[in-house]
This record gives structure tokens, sequence and C-alpha cells, in this order.
């Protein structure tokens, strides 16, 4: 592979690596239409590099978050059973479905979240002194040293919205965290650092059953997708660190714009633009 | 509460990372020298399957603690992503 080339896909990784470790997404927006536009790469060959890319992402940003408790390994792995249900079902609905319609309702939904993402104020419920339900968990806001106890709302809700999140995910192939996130936050009150940091985990164990299918297929372009992991570990390490100094109100703000703007990229690729 | 569930699997993740990154980088060196990627392929491969081994640490973890109902929970997954994988092969 040319050096140059090498360099383009760790400096991509990088950056999708560190946004997605900031907001808990996983970055196949950024990858790939980069790989199909910018590296010439089949659109199958470019979905399996991505989501190689998000793996690394993920498992990088997550060696942080699970050990400081910020991930939530317990919620990671209820939410994710009804998300890899949804994501199954997704994958034999889609050859149904017409694209444009999948795209349009990803970011109708998208839309709706950024904005009440920036009208909800946090709201986490603290749960009963002495109360030890199987839905009250805890960690240390990293950035105030603040110790932060929550209990989970609308648990089954959640896990039925987690299918509708998997399967337009696996339809659409964009969306995983954009979906997830909100949900989390809105819906069943976990703060917003715990909902994004849980939602890193969660993407890389759903994106792990993709790209083994790849890999196994063998369709998966070795060398760009060890230099796209390679960049999105060192960008993820970056993201957690920005993290963790981030305030939660600025990053319930920051995360509506970049709602927004996935929005407007997915908009414009229904509309055949890019 | 939940300190050796964090801790197993954080490890597990990072051990998976770190050894698939060395690797990945070593088949990339190989292979631009000329080589073969079979070296590459192991690293991509490791770096692939770290998230479905946390799950299985977190599993450990959880039989552990004899937290039954979470420990459930990762039974559960594990074998829903196993199907899943099957069902997309």
């Amino acid at each position: 592979m040319d050096p140059v080339i090498l360099i383009g896909l760790l400096v991509m990784g990088a950056g999708a690596g560190l946004l997605g470790a900031v907001f808990g997404l996983g970055g196949g927006i950024i990858y790939v239409p980069l790989l199909m536009l910018l590296f010439g790469q089949s659109p199958n060959e470019a979905v399996a590099v991505s989501l190689i890319g998000i793996v690394a992402g993920s498992v990088g940003a997550s060696t942080v978050f699970v050990d400081k408790g910020l991930s939530n390994v317990r919620l990671d792995l209820l939410l994710e059973i009804t998300t890899a249900l949804g994501a199954i079902v997704g994958a034999v609905v889609a050859t149904l479905l017409e694209d444009w319609i999948l795209m349009v309702l990803f970011s109708i939904i998208v839309i709706y979240s950024a904005i009440r993402m920036v009208l909800n104020p946090e709201k986490t419920i603290k749960p009963a002194d002495g109360a030890e339900g199987p839905f009250a968990f805890e960690y240390t806001d990293p950035q105030k040293g603040e110790h932060i106890e929550y209990e989970v709302q609308n648990v089954k809700g959640g896990m039925a919205l987690c299918t509708a999140a998997g399967m337009i995910s696996s339809m659409t192939g964009v969306g995983g965290g954009a979906i997830k996130v909100p949900l989390m936050n809105i819906y069943m009150h976990i703060p917003i650092k715990a909902a994004s940091a849980t939602s890193s985990y969660m993407i890389g164990i759903t994106a792990f059953s993709g790209a083994i299918t790849y890999l196994l297929a063998g369709v998966v372009p070795l060398d760009y997708a060890a230099g796209v992991a390679i960049g999105a570990f060192l960008g993820s390490l970056a993201g957690t660190a920005i993290a963790r100094k981030l305030n939660a109100g600025h990053l319930k703000k920051y995360f509506s714009v970049v709602l927004f703007a996935m929005a407007i990229v997915v908009l414009l690729q229904a509309g055949g633009i890019i | 509460m939940s300190e050796m569930l964090n801790r197993s699997t954080a490890l597990m993740l990072r051990a998976g990372i770190v050894v698939s990154i060395v690797i990945m980088a070593i088949g990339l060196a190989v292979q631009m020298t000329g080589g073969d990627d079979t070296i590459l392929y192991i690293g991509v491969l490791i770096l692939i399957v770290s998230p479905f081994l946390g799950i299985i640490v977190s599993l450990c973890a959880l039989l552990y603690e004899r937290d039954y109902r979470w420990a459930a929970v990762a039974v559960v997954l594990l074998a829903i992503t196993t199907g899943g994988i099957l069902f997309a092969m």
C-alpha cells in the first residue's frame, strides 16, 4: 500500500475515532462515504472497513470508559440483546424497502432527538435511599469528581425502542449511536456521559457481528482495515481524554449539533447528491 | 459494586486492542515490504473478536460476583450474537 494512502487512512480513522469516543457514535457516517469517494473502495469493502474501524474506536474508548465505570456494562449487555435482534430483523426487512425511505425515516428520528436534547434539561432519577434495585447505578464524573447515582427508567420501553434502533441502523448502515444515545438520555434518564460511554461499548459489539461475517467471507481489504483501525484506536484515546473534561451540558449541545449534521448528510445521500 | 466486572472487562478489551494493534502494525510493515498478509489477517481477527471476548469475561465476572440475574442476560446476548452470525453466514 502507498504510504500516502496509509497516512490518509490513519488520519480519517483518528478523526472518526475521536468523535466516536466523545459522543458515543460509531463513525460509519464518516467512514463509508470517504472510503468510497476518496479511497475508491467498493460499497461492500467500504462497509467492511468501516465496521472494523468502528470496533477499534469502540474498544479503544471502552478500555477507559468501562474501567472508570462510566460505561454501564450491565446495561450494555441488556440493551444489546434487543439491538442485535433488531439488527437481524432489519437485515431481512431492508431488502423489502427502498433505501431513501429508510434514510428519510432515520433523518426524522435524528432531528427530533437533536431538538429534544437541546430543549430537555438533563433529568436523572436518584434511587431512593438504601434501595438496591436492579436498575440503580452509579459513577464518578471525572470532570467534577462528583459521585452520581441514577436509576434507569422505562427499561422495557427502552429495550423495545432499541429493537427499532437496531433495525434502522442495520437497514441504513448508520446511526447506532445517533439513535441510542438520545434514547438512553431522554427516555431512560441515563446521564449523558454514562449514556454516550455505554453506547460506545455497545456499538463495538454490534459492529463485531457484521465485521466477523465480512472477514470470514474474505471481502475485507486487510491493509485498509488495519490503517483505519490503528488511526481509530489512537483517536479514541484522545476522545476519551476530551470526553472526561467536557461538562454534561456542553456535551448535550455539541451532540445535538452532530445529530443535525448527520441528518443533513443522510438526507443528501437519500437525494443522491453525495 | 461492579468493581470486578468493570476491571476485568476493561482488562480484556485493553489486551485485545493492544495485541491486535501491534500485530496489525507488524502485518502492515510486512505487507508493504512485499510479504503476504497472514499476520495482518491475524491482527484484524483479534481486533474484531475483542468485544465478543469482552462479553465472555463480563459473564465470568458476573458469575464470580454471584450476580446470576445479569449473568443470564450475558448468556442470552452471547446466544443471540452467535445466532446472528450463523444466520448471516
